[in-house]
């Protein structure tokens, strides 16, 4: 990869000087306007639905709703800097949904993403049989909205309706509470996993069938078995793909909301708070307090691009996103 | 589920919600209020088109829920007043979790109807927005002689600071609305104090272990605060100028402590209110009591048909023995805003909804089981007639005794919202047994403390 891209521009710059100047540069005029024309309707998208919106939550973050004496004579939008970020990072609701969440997703980010890359590694294997139909099984629990896979893992966890609890009870190990105190972060940890290994196992499948068949036969050919094929071999080649699936998953933890928001609805254990995601909306639409929800959102946000960018740190050499130093 | 949100107007249609997701509700909030924005500004303009004091004037009337039978409420006003229409606009077909969030929303988007009817505990968190008119202003209105109508605590709620900023519909007064049979057959005395209440709940749990007496509820503090009403707590007081904030009152610690003996002995449910989990214990027996406001009747016949005829009501067991002292969950009013043109004739819709004799024996009372606010409504026929879910009791000479004896001058505070989820996260917290109630009671004291003084509030702690 890095070699035939080091190797077109430098052809190109030979290339350079046989050609007159003059007309080049006309050229390259008109073509650059092309070029922004084409570009126009998306950069004005672009701008218009993601740097605006973000622009304005920090706008809005930098003021805050502020009252006098009684409260009667309405609120006043007073600008107070980054004070509000202060208040969000030192509230123990924010931190402790954040912990949670940090909790929460050194479990759930590598399972999902073990399941997923075994799980598609399964499906490229020499031995697997009846391909098509395994693959759509996978990635079938994906297509069901999120809000949905709630509700129907919601009545599947309910004490009085849950088959899990009667079978638990059956088998002697008394009654297991799937939404209590102890047990409900797994139970929306378990919702996520079904939820989302199909739709990383497709990204890490795709990225397998890419894998020359060459290189395959040529590992074959060396002696390595299956497993040490999918190992040695196809797992390196296809870390781009699991690096991005990985960063999807970071960021889909952090988001969490549908999942704890309907199960609040039967445990007692899911507070308002329980998320930064929640808390955030429950400051804008119960509090009325946009201001302090853009601030939490936007601090949601740093959290999420500082983790981000210490993922892919961690793992720029496995992805192949830094080139090795030697190839040079 | 949806049967008895639609039917219940006041406060549980905010419980009552299935699980069917804020999200997706939220989405449909927006969506509702992008459609209102439309059809907001076309109404807007043909009404600045006609003149405030000629031509037919149109009102648009906001409630949360739909009301069953609408019709026939507007049909009734429309055939006194042919020349004003009201235009009602329903926020949420399921009942919004947040229900007051588009109301907000559109006051802050200068586009708030001209007349709402919400849960009473949010109306001075909408004073605080300044878009709540005071009925007093209305020139000819002569609002502050309607006093004489209305229940004395009920007047009391609608009245933040000096500012009269709206009118009363009902109330939730407690009552115990306890099983009859169940009562008979575990040989229990029907309490007449929380102590022997609390007594009763240990006793039955012991001599059925699948059997509870009640349910403290985690995802709504109101049954928590209204008990603590009916001990004399008073969270939210005016001073002058400045709020006093007392949430962890002695009264109010008084009822966690009570309610601490019934989950140290685990001798009470911890179940999500209007669950349907706590429906299906209700509906198989599980639950033999529940102590609820005055428009209980409507949602427990609608979660439980399977015990019809079992049920019975009985006075509030008292905090103090030999007394009676009730507090109220729930209840609405009826609220004009002051960006409308026509606050004369809002006014008159209100007084309309809240006290036509007609509206209440046709409509409120039949329709959406509700109990009056307005003290000639009380006298309804309506509300004399025998239930038969409650074996043939006439439920209301009871609820409305319970009604007389609420303590005046509860005020719900400028934070309504943040009181009431804070206090339910530290429940949370206090029955999965991370600290006890009174534990809980004090955090929410400094938690919302804290958050009104951030605000700008001035704020006083006793």
């Amino acid at each position: 990869m890095t070699t035939t891209l080091d190797s077109a521009p430098r052809t190109r710059g030979r290339e350079e000087p046989t050609r007159s100047r003059r007309p080049r540069l006309r050229q390259d005029r008109r073509r650059r306007v092309a070029a922004y024309g084409f570009l126009a309707p998306f950069m004005l998208l672009f701008a218009g639905l993601f740097f605006f919106p973000i622009g304005y939550a920090l706008y809005t973050s930098l003021y805050r709703q502020t009252f006098d004496g009684l409260g009667f004579g309405g609120s006043e939008l007073k600008f107070v800097g980054l004070s509000s970020y202060v208040t969000v990072f030192t509230t123990p609701d924010f931190y402790n949904g954040v912990f949670r969440l940090l909790e929460f997703g050194v479990v759930v980010v590598p399972l999902i993403l073990g399941v997923a890359i075994l799980l598609a590694l399964m499906l490229d294997s020499r031995l697997a049989f009846m391909k098509r139909l395994f693959r759509a099984a996978f990635v079938l629990p994906y297509t069901v909205p999120g809000v949905i896979a709630a509700l129907l893992w919601g009545f599947l966890y309910q004490p009085g309706l849950s088959p899990i609890t009667s079978a638990t009870e059956s088998l002697g190990l008394g009654s297991v509470d799937l939404v209590g105190s102890g047990l409900v972060l797994g139970s929306i940890g378990n919702i996520m996993v079904w939820a989302g290994v199909g739709f990383n196992m497709l990204i890490v499948y795709a990225a397998l069938q890419s894998i020359p068949a060459s290189v395959v036969e040529a590992a074959r050919v060396d002696g390595a078995g299956e497993i040490r094929i999918a190992l040695r071999i196809k797992l390196p080649i296809v870390m781009p793909a699991v690096v991005m699936t990985g960063l999807f998953t970071i960021i889909g933890t952090l988001q969490l909301f549908n999942e704890p928001v309907i199960l609040s609805k039967i445990s007692n254990a899911i507070s308002s708070n329980y998320t930064p995601n929640m808390m955030a909306y429950n400051a804008a639409y119960g509090n009325n307090d946009e201001p302090l929800s853009a601030a939490i959102s936007v601090s949601l946000a740093l959290i999420a691009f500082v983790l981000s960018f210490g993922f892919l740190r961690l793992t720029a050499r496995a992805s192949g996103l830094s080139a090795p130093k030697e190839t040079k | 589920m949806s049967d008895h949100d639609s039917r219940t107007f006041s406060l549980p249609a905010r419980q009552a919600a299935a699980p069917a997701g804020r999200r997706r509700r939220y989405l449909a909030a927006i969506a509702l209020t992008m459609a209102t924005a439309l059809t907001g500004a076309a109404c807007s303009s043909s009404g600045g088109s006609t003149d405030a004091a000629k031509g037919p004037v149109t009102l648009t009337f906001w409630v949360k829920t739909p009301f069953p039978d609408s019709k026939a409420l507007l049909d009734l006003w429309e055939k006194q007043h042919p020349d004003i229409k009201i235009k009602m606009e329903i926020v949420s077909a399921s009942g919004n979790t947040i229900p007051q969030a588009k109301l907000l929303l559109d006051v802050k988007a200068d586009r708030a109807p001209d007349i709402a009817a919400f849960d009473t505990q949010y109306l001075p968190q909408f004073v605080t927005t300044g878009s709540v008119l005071d009925l007093k202003t209305v020139s000819g209105g002569n609002a502050s002689a309607l006093a004489s109508n209305f229940e004395a605590w009920a007047w009391s709620t609608v009245q933040v600071g000096d500012g009269l900023y709206g009118l009363p519909i009902d109330s939730g007064p407690l009552s115990l609305y306890y099983r009859k049979d169940l009562f008979e057959k575990y040989d229990l005395p029907v309490p007449t104090t929380m102590d022997e209440y609390v007594q009763s709940s240990i006793a039955l749990h012991k001599k059925d272990p699948s059997v509870y007496m009640g349910n403290l509820p985690t995802n709504d503090a109101s049954p928590f605060n209204a008990l603590a009403w009916a001990a004399g707590s008073r969270p939210f007081k005016v001073e002058g100028k400045s709020w006093v904030v007392d949430i962890a009152n002695p009264a109010a610690l008084k009822v966690a402590d009570t309610m601490q003996k019934l989950l140290d002995e685990k001798a009470v449910l911890t179940l999500p209110q209007f669950s349907s989990q706590w429906g299906q214990d209700l509906n198989t027996g599980k639950v033999a009591s529940w102590i609820s406001a005055a428009w209980a009747p409507g949602p427990l016949e609608s979660v439980a048909p399977k015990t019809k005829g079992k049920w019975a009501v009985a006075a509030l067991p008292q905090w103090t023995p030999g007394t009676a002292a009730s507090g109220s969950w729930g209840g609405s009013s009826a609220v004009v805003f002051k960006s409308t043109e026509h606050p004369k004739e809002a006014l008159e819709f209100a007084k309309f909804i809240t006290t036509n004799q007609q509206v209440w024996s046709n409509y409120w009372i039949p329709k959406i089981t509700i109990y009056p606010t307005n003290l000639k409504a009380q006298k309804s026929e309506a509300l004399s007639k025998p239930s038969s879910f409650f074996g043939g009791q006439k439920i209301y000479d009871t609820i409305a005794e319970s009604n007389h004896s609420v303590a005046r001058d509860f005020n719900y505070g400028p934070v309504a919202n943040e009181w009431f989820t804070t206090q339910q996260n530290y429940l949370s917290q206090a029955v999965n047994g991370k600290m006890t109630l009174a534990e809980a009671l004090k955090e929410t004291q400094k938690s919302v403390v804290a958050y009104m003084r951030k605000q700008g509030l001035s704020v006083q702690e006793p």
